[in-house]
């Protein structure tokens, strides 16, 4: 009897380890006879029917839990293309504008080309010869208007190699003033007036991309007109630029009296996708990008209220690379 | 007594402004002006019957001319001559509408039809 008892406690001690082990498909045999031996061995199955009904609710848990990390991961990548896509629709939008305006530029001094090009085709034809100095003032009208043509293009040339960094010292005056020559339509066609406060040019050199710096640029002066655009009816605002030092960098401060933002979008300002444009009006991404160019370049851009206007002013530090007090 | 009609030619650049007087100048009895604030003098002065303007042009931009036109209540037809290339933005259609550059042919048809229609 007792060999019998101990026969099979051995046995269910034998089945215990197994499932103790892991295996929890295994259960504890019963036998006629129903007493405690049997009553221990049907608790112990019933809390392994239990332990393995949690298992596999877990299990189920897990492999939700992974579909779900997998479609995050998937929506993660889509959005990431979508990212990519509109960073290219905003360089598109951005070549978009330089061409218009380029060909603004071009065509003026194409207006004058071909007028006096016509102009003595039409006296050679008429009277077989062109009175000297009518035609010499032609010849150096044309002249004069095709190096207007070529300077125009020489300037915007580095446009087609913004992928290749080149830092080179760059004097800061010459590269505001060019990106303020490439908005001069914009300015004149909305009324406003460009306010200039430069420091002594010497100390105002920096280690510099400038195609890419000029783009930072632009932004941000783009975005000064948005503003003014959207504060008034009839625009004419105006945008002061600011050329400073201070001992180890140089300062860039372009300030508008447009619209303004309140403290809780200026710090939003530069992440990506952050417009208080209207649908349609803004991709969001200028200034993020004048934000990653700057970063590039060292140095730290942001942007506060206008003192006195009600509109805004972005300030930009880059190290400079002469002495403040050469 | 002069039969010309009167043109009042408006653009920031003298050198177009000199192609363009010289273009129309035989036929035209032509008034040239650098900004729109001295063409609106002018407007004030005569009667002109044909209004020739850049758009981009320091001061105010040359569509302004269409409200002051409006402003005088005169019934002068306005030839917008400009670089831009969205010409939906403003005022203007393919009749009222040059594109710099153009060919001195192209702008005498359009200044004669503008001039004839406006008479009819």
């Amino acid at each position: 009897m007792i060999s019998d008892i101990k026969k099979r406690l051995e046995g269910l001690l034998h089945l215990l380890e197994q499932m103790a082990g892991g295996d929890l498909k295994v259960r504890l045999p019963l036998t006629p006879a129903r007493d405690e031996i049997d009553a221990i061995a049907f608790g112990v199955n019933l809390l392994a029917d239990e332990v393995q009904f949690k298992q596999s609710l877990e299990e189920r848990r897990r492999m939700d839990l992974e579909a779900a990390q997998a479609k995050l991961e998937f929506t993660l990548r889509e959005l990431e293309r979508t990212q990519d896509q509109l960073v290219q629709s905003a360089k598109l939008a951005a070549i978009g504008e330089l061409c218009a305006g380029m060909a603004h530029e071009i065509n003026n001094p194409l207006t004058i080309i071909q007028g006096y090009f016509e102009q003595l085709e039409m006296l050679l034809k008429e009277r077989g010869s062109v009175d000297a100095i009518q035609g010499l003032t032609a010849i150096e009208k044309i002249g004069r208007n095709i190096t207007r043509i070529v300077e125009l293009i020489k300037a915007v040339k580095g446009f087609s190699r913004q992928n290749q960094a080149e830092f080179r010292p760059i004097n800061l005056v010459t590269l505001v003033e060019s990106c303020l020559a490439l908005l001069e339509q914009q300015f004149l066609l909305r009324r406003i007036q460009v306010h200039r406060r430069y420091q002594k040019e010497q100390q105002l050199q920096i280690l510099a991309d400038g195609l890419r710096f000029e783009q930072a640029l632009l932004h941000v002066l783009t975005n000064a007109i948005d503003a003014i655009d959207a504060a008034r009816v009839d625009d004419r605002g105006n945008i002061e630029v600011t050329l400073g030092r201070s001992e180890k960098a140089v300062l860039i401060e372009i300030s508008d009296d447009g619209v303004g933002l309140d403290p809780a979008s200026s710090k939003k300002v530069f992440d990506p996708f952050f417009t208080t444009k209207p649908v349609g009006r803004g991709t969001g991404l200028g200034l993020s990008i004048s934000h990653k160019i700057i970063r590039d370049h060292n140095g730290t851009i942001d942007l506060s209220p206008a003192r006195g206007t009600g509109g805004a002013t972005v300030r930009i530090e880059i190290p400079a690379t002469v002495d403040a007090h050469p | 007594m002069s039969f010309l009609s009167r043109i009042l030619v408006v653009d920031d650049e003298p050198d177009i402004l000199e192609l363009l007087g010289g273009i129309l100048a035989p036929g035209y009895s032509v008034e040239l002006c650098q900004n729109v604030d001295q063409a609106k003098d002018q407007l004030k002065l005569g009667p002109f019957d044909l209004i020739i303007t850049d758009i981009a042009m320091p001061g105010a931009p040359g569509t302004d001319l269409f409200d002051y036109v409006k402003e005088l209540d005169l019934s002068i037809p306005i030839l917008v001559v400009s670089g831009l290339l969205e010409l939906e933005k403003y005022q203007v259609n393919s009749t009222n509408w040059l594109s710099k550059p153009f060919r001195r042919q192209e702008l005498l048809d359009k200044v004669a039809n503008l001039i004839a229609s406006n008479r009819s």
